[in-house]
């Protein structure tokens, strides 16, 4: 079920009353009974896939604990190695197993060879990749010795399965989760202030994504579909409509998700940080999907090497991280592109870094003016976006046809005639929009410039500006909200993932 | 004594152990929550009733609103149907000739569950003694029509009659049509000042909806005098036996009737076939397309389009059901008992909507000006502009009719009457001057300082069609809007 769905409306109120109630030694095992009807609300099949990879991980876990010493290394390896075969076979078959027969037919086509039909009519469970990442990094951080193995199968079957992050993220560590988990006989749920922040956040959540991101795929959607009939501007706008959208989706879920767990008395780990404030791509990559962002660097960047390496060593590592993040998020060359984008922009960051330096030297540039902060800023979304077109192309074809189309047909003069608002919203629906968007940019630059997020910020507010705000969200999101009959319920982006 | 005592004294003791255990802290928290959900309440059922459903096709007339706003136990007869019956059968007629209290339970396109919910509804703050009920509704399944659908399914108040209405017709999506807000949330696109206030005719109507429109209607008689018959389906049946069920529950006689239109071979042959059961189920009704000479049905004019009877068919078709009911109920005369006072209301719109329709007929400034005098419950507002001459007899006389001199009329001017009286005279290069013609209509006038010419403004729209000679402004408080702008202008000798 969605988090901005009648049936989360019904069943997360129902779910805290009883866990507020029942006794504290029961409570992890009605949430773990929770998190799984949550999840099995996808298609219940696939709630074997789940248990599975969540035994397989316990199991190595223990072993991998058990095998301490020297001369059992060897065998923690394979313990590990295997855990990790298994959930990335799993992972790798439900979402790679087309993109590899496509890739195969590709080698084939050319020699004139017979292609491979799939055999198979796979369907993506939801939230695989985010649970067997969060299954993995526990494995390799008992194989570290960051954290002891977990012997309660219920505790640690409800690290995986804990609903709130469950089918996109954020990725938990189990040295947070899972010790909370663990002292959760410990959390007073009656804390007042700490639920009524989880629920501001949570009406938050779904301001953005229901007022703002819904909206805004209009646009996107409209332009993506028929790119042939628009010129640059108009694709220009779609473009940054997409960078909007795919902030605003994947923030909103990771801000309900990170308020539900608040309520319930447990905390997430903070999974956007305004990052398209970043003055650089590396800057972008420590405010864009923090937790999987370093959850790459943890598991995959630095055992590669990291950057205590030569010099295109360390590119070496970025480009693989980049190229497998990019791969991460879907199963397509238009992924691959964008993940490797992003890696040689780091590159090309790195490699001209002393040039650059030496330009703003000649040029007697400050870089501690706003202006030069701004340019930064105003540089890295343009990047950004820019590879978001890869991110939402069908395929890489119509990637390559919509950039060259912007360069191909530029028309100034469409942001005087009113045709932006042939994009697929009217002139009415875009002053929401607009409105909507000002009001999250007025939270966003909260929380740049004080570091404080809404909740915390209308907490030491006065009551009754507290509840003009958090009513006035309310109404904004059951009145404009893209939702009912008349609107198809935008899953959450990343819920492909 | 001792008791009581003792038990306040446990009661106290309890509050005194709660209050220290937990302290002030938590009372203040538990007031603060419970305020906070109060208010948030009462601010969201109040976006909700600016959202809500409203048929703004249909000019904001709501027959569930009007029906709401009618007091208990008033209404004798009902009409259920759809758009034939609330376009066929005026209760205004009915209460001006016989002083019947009837009502219109019709909702465009209302299909079979409708019909027999909402006469469910009716009967909840009710007590009819009749109920004629449109078989219209019999001939379609499905509604063709979306908007036909969300008229209803969603005009009805929550109840357990609207959701049994709702799981009986609605196929997907029930909750959001049992909860409404899904829906109707979106009209914040279409928002306009009735949804702020209520459109004044949805409190006080009979759920009637007046049309003067003539469409001049080729009758098939054929078609008419079609024989053949479509067995009746056994949804028909079902849903005849469930009305007959409803009219023994409820104590009122029931009646089936058609309305005079052209029909499809289709629904001919559907009409005959359950003109066939109900005979043989001694079950009463009506054909009243059969009736058109008894009630001086005239295809030329009784019309607005080929399937509704115009205002001027309702009026002869509900006298005819006036002298149905005289002749077989002994229905009390409710004219001057104040519990009907909505009835005389509704009397009053439809006698003003009859004068609006009928003032576009007289051009004749001496005989429209005469007629104008005594039109009641309005504004009229006479301009003469500049740039007419002297000697325009006709202009002159038809100030006279407002009681205006020759002087007003050589000097020139603008006059505002309300109901018949002079309230304000200004000249014809005027200083500003506005008026609220109601809560939400005002009158502007001021002089163009580049033309000298009056500026006359309702609601910021220019209401002056000359600058040539008199012009003439009627603003109908019943009705709540301009009815009439006309111009009678100076006889120029050139160009005109």
């Amino acid at each position: 079920m969605l988090f901005n769905s009648r049936d989360f409306l019904v069943f997360f109120p129902v779910v805290v009353l009883l866990y507020f109630i029942i006794p504290k030694k029961l409570r992890h095992i009605w949430l773990l009974a929770a998190s799984y009807y949550f999840y099995m609300s996808w298609n219940a099949k696939y709630a074997v896939l789940i248990a599975m990879s969540t035994l397989i991980t316990w199991v190595c876990g223990i072993f991998i604990e058990r095998l301490e010493g020297e001369k059992k290394s060897g065998k923690k390896k394979c313990v590990l190695a295997l855990a990790f075969i298994s959930n990335l076979g799993i992972l790798f078959f439900f979402k790679y197993f087309d993109f590899l027969l496509e890739i195969i037919n590709m080698v084939l086509r050319p020699l004139n060879m017979e292609v491979i039909n799939n055999p198979f009519d796979i369907i993506l469970p939801v939230g695989i990749s985010f649970y067997t990442f969060q299954a993995l990094g526990y494995t390799v951080d008992v194989y570290r010795g960051k954290i002891s193995a977990e012997k309660n199968i219920l505790n640690y079957a409800l690290f995986i399965s804990f609903f709130p992050q469950l089918v996109a993220g954020p990725i938990e560590r189990s040295e947070s989760l899972l010790n909370q988990i663990r002292r959760q006989s410990e959390i007073n749920v009656w804390d007042y202030e700490r639920v009524v922040k989880g629920l501001i956040m949570m009406v938050w959540g779904l301001f953005i994504k229901m007022v703002i991101a819904d909206r805004i795929a209009v646009v996107v959607d409209t332009v993506f579909d028929s790119p042939y009939r628009y010129g640059a501007t108009g694709l220009i706008a779609a473009a940054a409509a997409f960078s909007m959208q795919i902030y605003c989706d994947f923030s909103a879920y990771s801000i309900i998700a990170i308020g539900a767990a608040k309520v319930l008395g447990f905390s997430l780990m903070e999974n956007f940080n305004v990052p398209y404030f970043a003055r650089s791509i590396a800057d972008f990559w420590h405010r864009w999907h923090i937790s999987l962002s370093t959850w790459f660097r943890d598991y995959l960047y630095i055992p590669l090497g990291g950057s205590r390496c030569s010099r295109i060593k360390k590119y070496r590592n970025i480009m693989i991280t980049f190229l497998v993040s990019g791969l991460w998020h879907g199963a397509g060359w238009t992924f691959v592109i964008w993940g490797g984008l992003h890696g040689l922009y780091q590159i090309v960051g790195d490699m001209t870094r002393g040039i650059r330096n030496r330009i703003k030297d000649v040029l007697h540039i400050n870089t501690n003016v706003f202006s030069y902060k701004f340019g930064q800023v105003v540089g890295t979304y343009i990047l950004t976006t820019f590879a978001w077109i890869f991110f939402r192309a069908d395929t890489l074809q119509d990637a390559i046809y919509y950039i060259f189309r912007i360069f191909r047909h530029i028309d100034p003069w469409a942001l005087f005639d009113e045709s932006l608002y042939t994009l697929g919203l009217d002139r009415f629906e875009s002053n929401v929009l607009i409105v909507a968007l000002l009001v999250l940019l007025a939270v966003d630059l909260l929380k740049y410039f004080r570091n404080i997020n809404l909740s915390d910020f209308l907490m030491a507010q006065n009551l009754v500006f507290r509840w003009i705000v958090i009513i006035g969200l309310i109404a904004a999101v059951l009145t404009y909200g893209m939702y009912g009959i008349e609107f198809d319920s935008a899953q959450f982006i990343y819920f492909e993932f | 004594m001792a008791c009581m005592e003792l038990s306040l004294t446990r009661h106290s003791l309890y509050i005194l152990n709660f209050r220290l255990f937990y302290g002030d802290h938590v009372m203040k928290k538990a007031i603060k929550l419970i305020s906070f959900f109060i208010i948030t309440i009462l601010v969201l059922a109040r976006v909700y009733h600016i959202l809500s459903w409203k048929d703004t096709y249909g000019n904001y007339v709501s027959s569930v609103q009007q029906l709401r706003s009618t007091p208990k136990n008033t209404i004798d007869v009902v009409f259920a149907g759809s758009s034939h019956c609330y376009a066929g059968i005026n209760p205004d007629v009915l209460w001006d000739y016989y002083g019947i209290s009837a009502f219109d339970m019709a909702i465009s396109g209302q299909d079979r569950s409708s019909t027999y919910h909402y006469v469910k509804e009716v009967c909840k703050t009710q007590n009819p003694k009749v109920v004629f009920v449109d078989l219209y509704g019999a001939t379609f399944d499905r509604h063709a029509v979306q908007g036909n659908v969300y008229r209803n399914m969603l005009s009805m108040p929550l109840s357990r009659n609207s959701i049994d209405l709702i799981y009986s017709y609605v196929e997907e999506d029930q909750m959001d049509y049992v909860l409404k807000w899904p829906i109707v949330h979106t009209r914040y696109r279409e928002l306009e000042n009735y949804d702020f206030y209520q459109y004044p005719y949805s409190t006080y109507g009979r759920g009637y909806m007046y049309n003067y429109d003539v469409w001049p209607v080729d009758h098939d008689y054929e078609m008419a005098m079609n024989t053949a018959v479509t067995e009746i389906s056994d949804e028909n049946r079902q849903w005849i036996d469930n009305l007959c069920e409803l009219s023994q529950q409820e104590s009122f006689d029931i009646y089936f009737m058609t309305l005079p239109m052209e029909t499809t071979e289709e629904e001919k042959m559907i009409f005959n076939g359950i003109y066939k059961y109900l005979d043989e189920e001694n079950i009463p009704y009506i054909d009243f397309g059969d009736l058109e000479s008894t009630i001086g049905l005239y295809y030329g004019s009784d019309f607005s389009d080929p399937t509704h009877l115009n205002t001027f068919g309702a009026e002869k078709l509900s006298r005819s059901i006036g002298s149905i009911l005289e002749e077989k109920y002994d229905l009390e005369d409710h004219r001057g008992d104040s519990r009907y006072s909505l009835w005389d209301k509704s009397l009053l719109y439809g006698q003003h909507r009859y004068y609006s329709d009928i003032m576009q007929g007289r051009v004749d400034i001496d005989a429209f000006t005469s007629w104008l005098k005594g039109y009641d419950n309005c504004y009229v507002i006479l301009a003469t502009c500049s740039g007419y001459r002297d000697g325009q007899e006709d202009i002159a006389g038809a100030l006279n009719n407002f009681g205006l001199t020759n002087a007003d009329y050589e000097n020139g001017g603008i006059w505002i009457f309300e109901d018949g009286e002079l309230v304000k005279a200004l000249s014809k290069e005027p200083d500003e001057y506005n008026r609220d013609l109601d809560s939400y209509t005002t009158l502007h006038i001021d002089t163009d300082k580049e033309s000298q010419n009056p500026i006359i403004e309702i609601n910021e729209e220019n209401v002056l069609t000359t600058d040539y000679g008199l012009n003439i402004i009627v603003y109908d408080k019943i009705l709540g809007n301009v009815v009439d702008i006309r111009s009678y202008q100076d006889q120029v000798e050139f160009g005109y």
